[in-house]
């Protein structure tokens, strides 16, 4: 019985931050200093036509109702309609939205692929070259502007060297003839068995995902030293010592063990991070997934649009704390 | 010795903001057209971009934006997250419960781009970017403020206080505030780096001070046209804004290890 | 013959503070007790006999175990060590059958359901009922006096010539840890074991060993057999003697 309780808890504290957010840009879209009557309108509407329109949009009624019409609208998928696109903007942001996917699962992979092993063995040899390494290249990644380091790595790899593609998902010539399944291009393509264009993609999601995993591998690694340190000094890892284990397997069953469940949030973290950062992230490769959509919106102000995508950002950053917040749960000897 | 290192990196940028018409070598808005895209060299130790003007002397203007926008961040954060925090820790009950609970729904929002959203709602500019940072940055200190007044609620000279016939109100604006100040300040170090960061990507969408003032994050921006050939418009910029967020990681590591150095 | 175990000079040192001065000790197939306040210097010193400190510690002198010098290979197989508390001592992500089994798979080169069988026998071994059941639970899941006695097992599977007892009843309740300090009396007999039995208190340590040792502030102030205890000469010990609860009139 506790345990459902307390699962029921996690869940209605996502609920609650969900409420906030939408409050929040509920708040946000009445802070615009354009009157949306107007803006429909033009502004030599008689006053009558005004007042029709007032009502409509109901702009009438008081805030509270109109919030929870907000809500409503919001969880039927209506984020009103695109100014710029003039296409409702659920159905826009559903066309960039695996895109923004894509590219934030393969950074995440490669973060995780390097970043957790790096922080391993930065702890275990506390001190000495690896671990000062490892934190010196920690500490850059996260000083550094992310969008920044993309368009240094874009100059350095794709104009002066030639070994990455260049911007977009894929060679422009190529991206008509893959099927969309899932909308991911990759799989797409492996699943249409053509091999030029699965070569083609991941060539071009190979320097974003590079970069970007650099970025999750400088949070990764130094949550994975922190957590692994405080392991080390802990008492059993003197008994297992003692029993003549091998140090490799004292560091990669006993301490790693105990270090899955705090990596799980770390690792939502940074998949969130990056979700979030892809507004300023996709311009730089010109990746067409949601951050550039919003990206693009701003500078028509298009507030429909930026605040649609930004309510999906969010809610998938408050779903994937919600997915590790669970699978803790879940996972946890202790709670057994 | 990070400490050191970090310190004085932030105290040099602030003193090059300050001192910025002394030490720049050129207006930030001195125009030359026929000096556009110029390599690094003597003349312009850092180049000039796509308008003739100097990259250093626009870097060191735009130290100020920089470092002002993360004083004013500050100064609006810290004290209310400092009373939010001391009031829900002080009086706990119901007024903690509601405060925390807030204070949780905030700290579980993506603070980019809320932020982005509220500055594009408000429109660019440096004050509406300052807001929008603040709006979403308080939520931590509130969080470390109630964990100390928690600590400090039962203490001997807060009973004293109250029998004395302080209010609460008082006692938490005279007494508690102030105690948990430290700790709130090693966490703004920690937090300034992100400020910094999420400052120049306001102003890489434009979002931030507007041109023709000189701003990091804009200053990437407008070189990216140009990057492909003219790497040091765009490349400068960035630098400027690595070295500056690393000392205030380094500041506040620093800092955190002093005051706790069992937590490395 | 050789001693068991000869430790000659040994110190510890954290930086400038030394922890363990200049200890020297031997002893044979018997049973030693070193006892003293906490802070003494007793844990270290009986991780050190089995390079087991933290990396801020630095060591001087030797350690040598049936006359060969101390090697991490001797872990586990030759010395064993028996820690205080069982909620800290034992992992607490991984089952305590699985904790044993390893033990066996490393020692006693026994694979997947040989070393399951031997583990279950071990708990049984050590009087945990339902040892079936008890191999399949975490640390959390159980009493300190079981994971107590799970310790036990685990440390003793790979049947080790000199066992190392760090305040093993210490963190239990008095009702358990006469159980634990019966079991452990047993296996020592029954192994011919040699056995360090590192407490702070003095009457327990006076009825299980033959020989103690007293240390305080880092270094062995008096060596004396159990029986000759009470005619203690350092006035240390004779502070210790005088410092425990006496219930007889």
């Amino acid at each position: 019985m506790k345990a459902a309780s307390r699962t029921a808890r996690i869940i209605a504290s996502a609920a609650l931050t969900l409420l906030g957010l939408l409050l929040a840009t509920f708040l946000i879209a009445r802070v615009v200093p354009i009157d949306p009557v107007i803006a429909i309108l033009g502004d030599r509407a008689s006053a009558s036509s005004y007042e029709q329109t007032r009502k409509e949009l109901g702009l009438d009624r008081p805030l509270y109702v109109q919030f929870a019409r907000y809500v409503a609208s919001a969880a039927r998928g209506d984020f009103g309609r695109s100014a710029l696109t003039k296409n409702p903007v659920a159905q826009d942001i559903g066309r960039f939205f695996p895109a923004t996917i894509e590219l934030a699962t393969g950074a995440t992979l490669l973060g995780v692929l390097f970043g957790v092993p790096a922080g391993i063995y930065a702890a275990a040899r506390r001190g000495r070259l690896t671990d000062q390494l490892t934190r010196a290249l920690g500490l850059f990644g996260y000083s550094v502007p992310v969008f920044w380091l993309g368009m240094m790595a874009l100059v350095l790899f794709y104009a002066d060297l030639g070994w990455a593609a260049g911007p977009g998902r894929i060679d422009a010539a190529l991206e008509d003839f893959v099927p969309r399944v899932t909308g991911f291009i990759v799989i797409d393509a492996a699943l249409a068995g053509d091999g030029d264009a699965l070569r083609s993609a991941l060539s071009h999601l190979a320097l974003p995902a590079l970069v970007l995993g650099y970025f999750s591998f400088a949070y990764i690694s130094r949550m994975t030293r922190s957590f692994m340190l405080q392991e080390l000094g802990q008492e059993y890892i003197v008994a297992a010592r003692a029993k003549g284990l091998s140090e490799r397997r004292v560091l990669w069953v006993h301490a790693f063990r105990n270090l899955r469940l705090p990596l799980i949030t770390v690792i939502a973290l940074a998949y969130a991070g990056l979700l979030e950062g892809s507004v300023l992230t996709e311009t730089v490769f010109s990746w067409p997934g949601i951050g550039q959509y919003i990206t693009n919106s701003l500078l028509s102000i298009d507030m429909n649009a930026v605040l649609g995508g930004t309510l999906v950002i969010g809610a998938m950053f408050i779903a994937v704390n919600l997915i590790a917040d669970l699978l803790y749960r879940v996972l946890d000897p202790r709670a057994r | 010795m990070t400490v050191k290192l970090g310190a004085s990196i932030v105290v040099l940028a602030a003193l090059l903001a300050l001192a910025a018409p002394l030490l720049a070598p050129y207006g930030p808005d001195a125009q030359s057209l026929a000096d556009r895209l110029q390599q690094p060299g003597s003349a312009h130790w850092l180049g000039t971009d796509e308008l003739g003007r100097d990259i250093l002397s626009r870097l060191i203007y735009g130290a100020r934006v920089t470092l002002g926008i993360v004083a004013l961040v500050s100064v609006v954060t810290a004290p209310i997250g400092l009373l939010v925090g001391c009031v829900a820790g002080y009086f706990g009950s119901w007024v903690e419960a509601v405060l925390m609970r807030v204070t949780d729904v905030f700290l579980a929002l993506p603070r980019l781009i809320l932020a982005l959203a509220f500055v594009a709602a408000l429109g660019p500019g440096i004050v509406n970017a300052v807001l929008a940072i603040a709006i979403v940055s308080w939520p931590p200190y509130a969080r470390v403020a109630r964990a100390e007044s928690l600590t400090l609620r039962h203490a001997e000279f807060i009973d004293a206080a109250r029998l004395a016939g302080a209010s609460g109100g008082r006692i938490v604006l005279r007494h508690i505030m102030p105690l948990c100040l430290p700790s709130v300040i090693v966490r703004m170090s920690l937090d300034m780096a992100g400020v910094i960061l999420i400052a120049a990507g306001l102003g890489f969408l434009g979002l931030g001070a507007q041109p023709p003032t000189a701003e990091w994050g804009a200053m990437i921006a407008s070189g990216r046209q140009y990057m492909l050939d003219h790497w040091w418009v765009a490349a400068m910029p960035g630098i400027a804004i690595a070295v500056l967020s690393l000392a205030f990681n380094l500041l506040g590591d620093g800092l955190r290890d002093w005051l706790d150095p069992k937590q490395r | 013959m050789t001693d068991l175990l000869a430790v000659d000079n040994l110190s510890v040192r954290f930086g400038d503070c030394a922890v363990v001065r200049d200890v020297s000790l031997a002893m044979r197939r018997e049973r030693v007790g070193i006892v003293g306040e906490s802070g003494a210097g007793k844990s270290m010193l009986g991780r050190a006999i089995m390079g087991l400190l933290p990396s801020a510690a630095t060591m001087t002198g030797s350690v040598a175990i049936d006359g060969a010098p101390f090697a991490p290979a001797m872990r586990g197989g030759t010395v064993a060590l028996i820690l205080q508390d069982p909620r800290f001592s034992l992992n607490p992500a991984m089952t305590i059958g699985d904790q044993i089994a390893e033990v066996l798979r490393r020692h006693r080169g026994m694979s997947g359901r040989a070393a399951r069988r031997e583990a279950v026998a071990g708990l049984d071994a050590v009087r945990i009922r339902d040892p079936e059941q008890v191999y399949g639970k975490y640390p959390h899941q159980l009493s300190g006096g079981m994971g107590q006695r799970a310790m036990i097992a685990m440390m003793l599977a790979p049947n080790p010539a000199l066992l190392i007892a760090d305040e093993p009843t210490s963190a239990l309740d008095a009702s358990v840890a006469g159980g634990v300090l019966a079991l452990l009396d047993d296996e020592v007999t029954k192994r011919g074991m040699g056995i360090l039995f590192i407490s702070h208190d003095l009457d327990l340590v006076a009825n299980f060993c033959d020989r103690v040792l007293v240390m305080k502030d880092g270094a062995i102030v008096e060596a004396l057999p159990a029986r000759d205890l009470p005619n203690a000469r350092h006035p240390y010990t004779r502070q210790l003697l005088a410092a425990r609860l006496r219930l007889e009139a």
